[in-house]
């Protein structure tokens, strides 16, 4: 056995066994307020350990990204522009406030120049984007909802149901439809979607059961 | 003709829909707003809750999700702020922590977090922790051990100053716990991290698509209560107005009432010309 396999397979493969054994044995047999239960919670919490690196990675990895596209003057160039530069201005205004004052020392968002550019700048861009999606869907439900089959049909009504029920104007036209709409979220949706969660539960408890085991490594990367 | 029926112009569309939505926020229909059996559930559940209760509210949601998800969060601290609960705000989403600033500052004035009541184990008293990273993780991990998690509040406090703190340690200790969800980590992870392994009570506001996937957990009983995106936020802001909350949402109802019979009738003019031209070509 190469060093190279012990090192990029078998010492992940270990560590994953034993950190997310510990986490089950937690979840299942260590009461609250326990000593073993606080050992893990201090393992838990060291996600923060994780998170931050990984955040940095991020914005690397994005300017490499963009940096790549934009000196290439490859396709959608002008917006690799824009997404470097909203970062890099970002990114200025926190050191920026960070030095010069000594009430907000700590790299956060109450820092009063992020919140201003959260405030007035992304708040408005995120939402007015989103807003734009009413005109997509009307245009979107008026063309590809059409009786082209049986299972579109019933689709197609039940549907229009559920947007009558939901908003006030389905109730004041036929007090009947806020109680269909009704009917349709608690039961067939509900028999529906719990259908799919415990599909989705199992499916996620065998791959977690794989990985623990070794048996699945792809997250470990190529060749591990 | 059937098929300039069937294949309107869009952009006709989208002036309608433009116009249909815009009417009402300036001259209100005033449509009455029922309220269901779900936001009946989430106000009793904080109203049956003893006076010196911890409510955890949890902003996970972006700037995207503010128009359905903000009015129901600021009525919810309203809600608490009125009945003497205690309030503490996380966020498991970075954008969720500026919310959460404007939902507190709505409720406590512009001086939050300079008021009486920022810190203290009393009436009202509320403490804003902010964004927590790590996800559902970090969910499991706040769940687990509070002050492990994140020692300072968003304004750089230790927990050791806010007398609050003292008695929020883990989830043991929250009275419930409200997620406005828009995505995960939300009130779903809520549920199997918190609900699951301590008994904490679950209850989540959430945009209306997250909906039918958050309704098997209240038919469940892991979810106490439900608001069901802007509507459910209207009906909430109704029972909340009893404590002198004002409705913002009157209007906003009206125009989704408004857009939901615009699209029906162009699904129904559609479908019209759809079928007509099938039968005309024979199809």
């Amino acid at each position: 056995m190469s060093t190279v396999a012990i090192v990029k397979r078998y010492i992940p493969l270990l560590i994953t066994f034993i950190i997310g054994f510990v986490i089950v044995l937690d979840f299942f047999f260590f009461g609250p307020k326990t000593a073993e239960h606080d050992a893990v919670s201090l393992l838990k919490a060291t996600v923060d350990v994780i998170v931050a690196p990984a955040a940095l990675i991020g914005v690397v990895t994005l300017i490499r990204h963009h940096g790549r596209i934009l000196s290439k003057r490859g396709k959608g160039w002008p917006f690799s522009t824009i997404v470097i530069l909203a970062v890099a201005f970002y990114g200025l205004i926190g050191i920026y406030s960070a030095l010069s004052t000594t009430e907000y020392k700590n790299l956060v968002l109450p820092n009063p120049a992020f919140s201003w550019y959260y405030d007035n700048a992304y708040a408005h861009l995120d939402a007015a984007i989103f807003s734009l999606l009413a005109f997509f869907i009307a245009s979107a439900a008026y063309r590809a909802f059409k009786m082209r089959t049986v299972e579109a049909a019933v689709l197609l009504v039940v549907g229009s149901l559920v947007m009558l029920g939901r908003a006030p104007i389905g109730g004041a036209i036929w007090p009947g439809f806020t109680t269909i709409q009704s009917w349709l979220m608690a039961v067939p949706n509900t028999a529906g979607f719990r259908a799919i969660l415990i599909g989705v539960a199992l499916g996620a408890i065998s791959l977690a059961l794989r990985q623990l085991i070794g048996v699945e490594r792809g997250y470990l990367g190529p060749g591990a | 003709m059937w098929q300039k029926i069937e294949r309107v112009d869009r952009r006709i569309l989208y002036i309608l829909v433009l116009i249909l939505v815009s009417l009402p926020l300036w001259f209100p229909i005033g449509l009455p707003i029922p309220v269901s059996s779900t936001t009946k559930a989430f106000y009793n559940t904080i109203e049956a809750l003893p006076a010196n209760s911890v409510v955890i509210f949890s902003y996970d949601y972006a700037p995207a999700a503010q128009a359905e998800l903000q009015p129901m969060a600021e009525a919810g601290l309203f809600h608490a702020k009125s009945r003497g609960l205690r309030s503490v705000l996380v966020a498991f989403w970075p954008q969720g922590a500026p919310l959460a600033v404007t939902a507190a500052k709505k409720v406590y004035g512009d001086a939050f977090p300079n008021v009486n009541e920022y810190g203290k184990d009393i009436a009202g008293g509320i403490v804003l922790i902010g964004y927590i990273p790590g996800g559902a993780i970090g969910m499991s991990s706040f769940a687990s051990n509070v002050w492990a998690t994140i020692g300072v509040d968003h304004y750089g406090k230790t927990f050791a100053t806010l007398p609050l703190m003292n008695r929020v340690k883990t989830a043991s200790d929250f009275g419930v716990f409200i997620d406005w969800m828009a995505g995960t980590p939300g009130a779903i992870q809520a549920v199997m991290y918190m609900h699951g392994p301590y008994g904490v009570k679950v209850g989540t506001g959430a945009t209306a698509v997250s909906i039918p996937e958050a309704r098997p957990y209240y038919s469940g009983g892991q979810l106490f209560g439900l608001l069901e995106g802007l509507a459910g936020a209207s009906e909430y802001e109704s029972l909340v107005k009893g404590y002198g909350w004002t409705p913002t949402l009157l209007a906003p109802m009206d125009a989704q009432s408004l857009g939901h019979v615009l699209i029906i009738i162009f699904v129904i003019i559609g479908n019209i010309g759809f079928v007509a031209s099938k039968m005309k070509g024979g199809g």
